[in-house]
């Protein structure tokens, strides 16, 4: 396939035919734009990279229901903490269980009043998860134990308590009205990353709601998250949990417990939270993912065909004469579609720049449009997958677009279409 | 019926400019049939549209019917024309996505016809070319004769004064050739309708009453 | 003329297929667009039935779950921030507040009727910081709240559902196993601007779940308007009543942002699936002009012999565009026929006058459309020369 005819069609394009040419690249470009943006929000929700990064050897628990014995009221909410450090201590199949719950901290300062999150977690947390530490390391399991009052805390934070300085180890300050030791210092966290996402993070065992913890007649709110390991099975840990769940059942009179299933993190993003049913699965967002797309691109399609069929009608002279200069069937359908794949290559390859710079300017908006806003950080990342999937719509655009017109245009009889008898 | 004077139409491209038309003089006689003659690119077809008041001349008076066609409006031009030319083309020009019988109403859709009247009126010409019983076929299922004379009813549905011919036989060929001729004749001598035809072909022009002659845009005998 | 028109598209429809497919497909799209931005354009015009300008909100939890003496505490603290000189007014409430996410539901009885309503525990004050129109009786005083049985208030929407035509006051209301009686009704509560209204059951807080173990609590600060609210001073005064070793301070908010934050997500759909309108719409229009344009080229031999045979060229510009409308209309047709349906099995969200709204928009604005795709090939018939365009050789 040579490049040398491609790009002078390209150019003639340009030059004659300015408004077809406009509209062919406006079409492919906000389409590839529009399907792109669609596969980098879901890409970054299911994919946050971060702490979160190992996706495939992540795991989570994120749901509990209380139900009533007796009737059908059910609440529903988080882990409760004495059955997530149940299942932490019992669950062998995997060397690393996480928990951890969140809490909003407003910090007033310098007349302004930040809106804070906080991460009360087990020590484990640091093996499962993968943080950068720029400074120092998490809290060690006795160090948890003890109740000691230390604490990580994000770049960003340290900026807002230790402004200007770069070493903050040993250092103190008032954390929710505690008055913790700073042990490490992390990379800020995007708030796309659900399990990880935080400003300070501390031994739960600060967590003042635990004296009231013990009774289950509540849900509670905290996650569990696995580090599954090269031979654990999730069959055998999934067994291992339900295992555990029933014999905390055996003991509840009134209220019964049931966990949700355990997920990876398309689950833990898609999954309905007010329930612990079975989660569809990927295959379902993705279907549906898919025909989203697929039906935005239905009208930029049609245009596209019309589009070339009318610029086909234009060169029906030049093909009939290749025609009759001996040009095979496939060959003209090769030389058609080629050349305005080009221009369709092109499109595609301005549409994903224009989703990445939106992306870029947009992130908030797009990847966290709920929540309070003020000083939340998010980023996003590119993995292949938006990439794969632009290409996708740059092909399938190109097929839909071009493809049906071009073998109506290589039927032409030569002699009709010279005397101008298109029928 | 059709008076030309002076008549001078030059063509502007860019940077060429042609001249069609120098200095035509003609006068066509109600009821006559005449011919237009000459080689390609003489101007006979410029002589037809001035005469059919689709193009204006530059210099020169046209008078049509007595009335001098000076500084109409395209509205009045267009009244006129429908009022009292009919025209017939080499390649047919009819309509292809519309029936024998839709194609022959057309010039009485700018008039202010009932649609019933439209109708009888077309079925009439129709009879009149004989070919009442092609009424709902398509141009694309009609012979080439067969063609034109749709086009002969078209021109005459909305019985015009002057019938304006440019090359009425050049895709047909000689059988039906004559047969269109022969259809131009008896309208010529049924209702005294002026015919103006431009021709290639000596046999035919030597039917009609008279032969206008053009050479490189000019009269000549 | 118009049957002229129609017998030349009906015979060229297939040659039209792409264009049609496109118009009915847009004509979808705008009908479905326009009843979703509607509907949430209805809802988010509703209010909230709250004015939250000048409002702040804390959100405290206890360590312990909250007793009735605490009351007396909380009413404590409500004096003593409203002696600050930006302070209103103070409210304390339950599960109550807009644009929060916490709500509370139960099973609400009046009569034979039965429904799942929102319940919302407030004190006598939250009229006064939120100043929701009441439309009938009053709202509850301390005296009411003492009562044996507690008053209640309910919205028009409830009001309607349960009462019919009859007027819901003084009648009775159980929550389970209390009963109420209706002292008032609401114009409106909802929770959030694009939210369909839900029913919704008033009580005093003291009568409530508030106190069946129960850490939340939440303040509602009506500031004088204009001034700013000083929050260091606001929680030093609160820390006077409820010290930090029994209460949490989950959260301090301004409500206007809240009514942002609550709003953001639908406001960002809404806004997307303008956009992607916006662009599929543009996409169509350029289309047209090109695909129209084509063929008017391809057409100018026609043109010129209707030209020839007495038509200005105006009127064949005109024809143009009506046969782009009545295929415009071929196109909607069957749309038309799918979407009567929704008023006749009662699918639409909203008000069926809406509906019709709807239905009329998407079929002017796609008039629009066509007309302005129309407008520049049409423009261009005016400029054929018939000579030029009959010129045989």
């Amino acid at each position: 396939m040579q490049l040398h005819p491609i790009i002078n069609y390209i150019r003639e394009q340009f030059r004659h035919h300015r408004f077809f040419t406009f509209l062919h690249l406006f079409g492919t470009t906000i389409t590839v734009m529009i399907a792109t943006m669609i596969i980098m929000d879901l890409d970054n929700h299911v994919h946050p990279g971060g702490p979160e990064e190992n996706t495939a050897q992540l795991r989570y628990i994120t749901v509990m229901n209380l139900k009533q014995t007796h009737s059908n009221n059910t609440k529903t909410g988080g882990v409760t903490l004495p059955i997530a450090q149940k299942i932490a201590q019992r669950v062998h199949e995997v060397d690393h269980v996480a928990f951890s719950t969140t809490k909003n901290w407003t910090l007033p300062k310098d007349y302004s009043v930040y809106g804070l999150a906080l991460r009360y977690t087990n020590s484990k947390f640091w093996n499962v998860f993968s943080f950068e530490f720029i400074e120092g390391n998490g809290y060690t399991q006795q160090e948890v134990e003890s109740g000691e009052k230390k604490a990580v805390i994000s770049k960003k934070l340290r900026d807002i308590l230790f402004p200007g300085q770069k070493q903050v180890i040993g250092k103190t300050a008032s954390i929710n009205d505690e008055s913790c030791t700073i042990i490490g210092v992390v990379e800020n966290v995007s708030a796309t990353c659900n399990q990880t996402h935080a400003d300070a993070w501390l031994p739960f065992t600060l967590h003042d709601r635990q004296a009231t913890s013990g009774m289950v007649n509540e849900p509670g709110t905290y996650s569990l998250s696995f580090l599954l390991s090269a031979n654990s099975s999730e069959n055998i840990l999934q067994q291992e949990v339900n295992n555990l769940q029933a014999e905390i059942n055996q003991t509840k009179k009134e209220w019964k417990i049931q966990l949700a299933p355990i997920g990876d993190s398309w689950s833990a993003h898609f999954r309905d939270p007010r329930g612990v049913g079975n989660y569809e699965g990927k295959f379902n967002e993705l279907l549906t993912l898919f025909s989203r797309i697929l039906l935005i691109m239905l009208i930029p399609a049609i245009n596209l065909i019309s589009l070339n069929i009318t610029r086909m009608h234009e060169r029906s002279e030049e093909i009939a004469i290749r025609k009759t200069y001996g040009a095979s069937n496939t060959r003209l359908l090769n030389q058609l579609l080629v050349e305005q794949g080009g221009l369709t290559i092109v499109g595609g390859i301005l549409g994903f720049l224009f989703a990445i710079v939106t992306f870029l300017f947009y992130k908030n908006e797009i990847l966290f449009s709920t929540g309070s806003f003020e000083h939340i950080e998010v980023s996003f990342r590119i993995s292949f997958l938006p990439i794969i999937g632009s290409l996708l719509v740059v092909f399938l655009l190109n097929i839909m677009g071009g493809f049906i017109p071009a073998l109506k245009i290589i039927k032409i009889q030569p002699a009709k279409a010279l005397k101008g008898d298109l029928s | 019926m059709i008076q030309l004077t002076n008549i001078q139409k030059v063509y502007q491209t860019r940077s060429i400019e042609t001249l069609a038309l120098d200095n035509v003089n003609l006068e066509v006689k109600a009821g006559e049939f005449i011919s237009i003659m000459g080689p390609s690119g003489c101007g006979k077809s410029t002589l037809l549209n001035i005469m059919g008041l689709l193009d204006k001349p530059n210099e020169g008076v046209l008078k049509l019917d007595g009335e001098a066609i000076n500084g109409h409006s395209d509205k009045q031009l267009a009244r006129i024309r429908n009022e009292k030319l009919g025209f017939i083309f080499q390649s047919f020009h009819l309509i292809n996505s519309l029936s024998v019988l839709d194609n022959v109403e057309i010039p009485l859709l700018y008039r202010k016809v009932s649609a019933k009247k439209r109708r009888a009126r077309a079925k009439e010409v129709l009879e009149q070319v004989g070919l009442s019983h092609r009424m709902q076929h398509y141009p694309r299922e009609l012979s080439g004769g067969q063609a034109q004379r749709v086009a002969i009813a078209r021109a005459l549905a909305g019985n015009p004064q002057v019938l304006l011919a440019d090359e009425p036989t050049g895709n047909l060929d000689s059988k039906m050739g004559s047969e269109i001729l022969e259809l131009l004749h008896s309208i010529n001598r049924e209702s005294n309708t002026t015919i103006v035809m431009v021709t290639h072909d000596k046999l035919m022009a030597e039917k009609t009453e008279r032969i206008i002659h053009l050479f490189d845009g000019r009269k000549v005998n | 003329m118009i049957k002229h028109s129609l017998k030349l598209i009906w015979n060229q429809r297939k040659k039209n297929t792409y264009l049609i497919i496109e118009l009915f497909l847009i004509f979808v799209l705008l009908f479905l667009n326009g009843t979703y931005l509607i509907e949430k354009g209805s809802y988010y015009l509703e209010g909230v039935g709250a004015n939250v300008e000048d409002v702040t909100y804390i959100r405290l939890e206890k360590k312990t779950p909250i007793t009735p003496n605490d009351l007396a505490t909380f009413n404590a603290l409500k004096n003593e921030l409203r002696e600050m000189k930006t302070i209103e007014n103070v409210s304390l409430n339950y599960r109550s507040t807009p644009y929060t996410y916490s709500m509370q539901r139960d099973k609400v009885k009046a009569g034979k009727h039965q429904l799942n309503c929102r319940i919302q525990s407030v004190d006598d004050d939250y009229q006064k910081i939120f100043q929701s129109p009441i439309t009938a009786g009053d709202w509850f005083t301390a005296k009411d709240t003492n009562n044996r049985i507690a008053p209640a208030l309910i919205t028009e929407k409830t009001a309607n559902y349960l009462f019919a035509n009859e007027s819901p006051l003084n009648k009775r209301i159980t929550i389970g196993r209390d009963e109420f009686r209706i002292v008032g009704v609401l114009e409106k509560s909802k929770r959030n601007n694009y939210e369909k209204e839900q029913h919704a059951i008033i009580i005093p807080i003291s009568r409530s779940n508030w106190l069946k173990e129960n850490n939340l609590s939440e303040l509602a600060i009506r500031s004088y308007s204009g001034q700013a609210l000083n929050i260091q001073e606001v929680i030093s005064h609160l820390r006077n009543y409820l010290p930090a070793k029994q209460y949490d301070i989950r959260q301090i908010s301004e409500m206007t942002q809240m009514k942002t934050n609550a709003n953001r997500f639908t406001k960002s759909d809404i806004l997307m699936s303008l956009g992607i309108m916006l662009f599929l719409i543009i996409n169509m229009v350029l289309g047209m002009i090109g695909i129209i344009g084509y063929r008017v080229k391809l057409r100018r031999e026609e043109m010129a012999v209707r030209m020839a045979m007495g038509a200005t060229a105006k009127k064949v510009s005109q024809q143009i565009r009506v046969e782009m409308y009545l295929l415009c209309l071929l196109s909607i047709i069957p749309a038309l026929l799918m979407a009567i349906q929704i008023p006749l099995l009662d699918l639409f969200p909203v008000d069926d006058s809406l509906f019709y709204i709807a239905l009329g928009s998407a079929i002017l604005f796609i008039y629009l459309l066509v007309a302005i795709a129309v407008w520049y090939p049409a423009r261009s018939i005016l400029r054929i020369e018939p000579a030029l365009a009959l010129k045989e050789e």
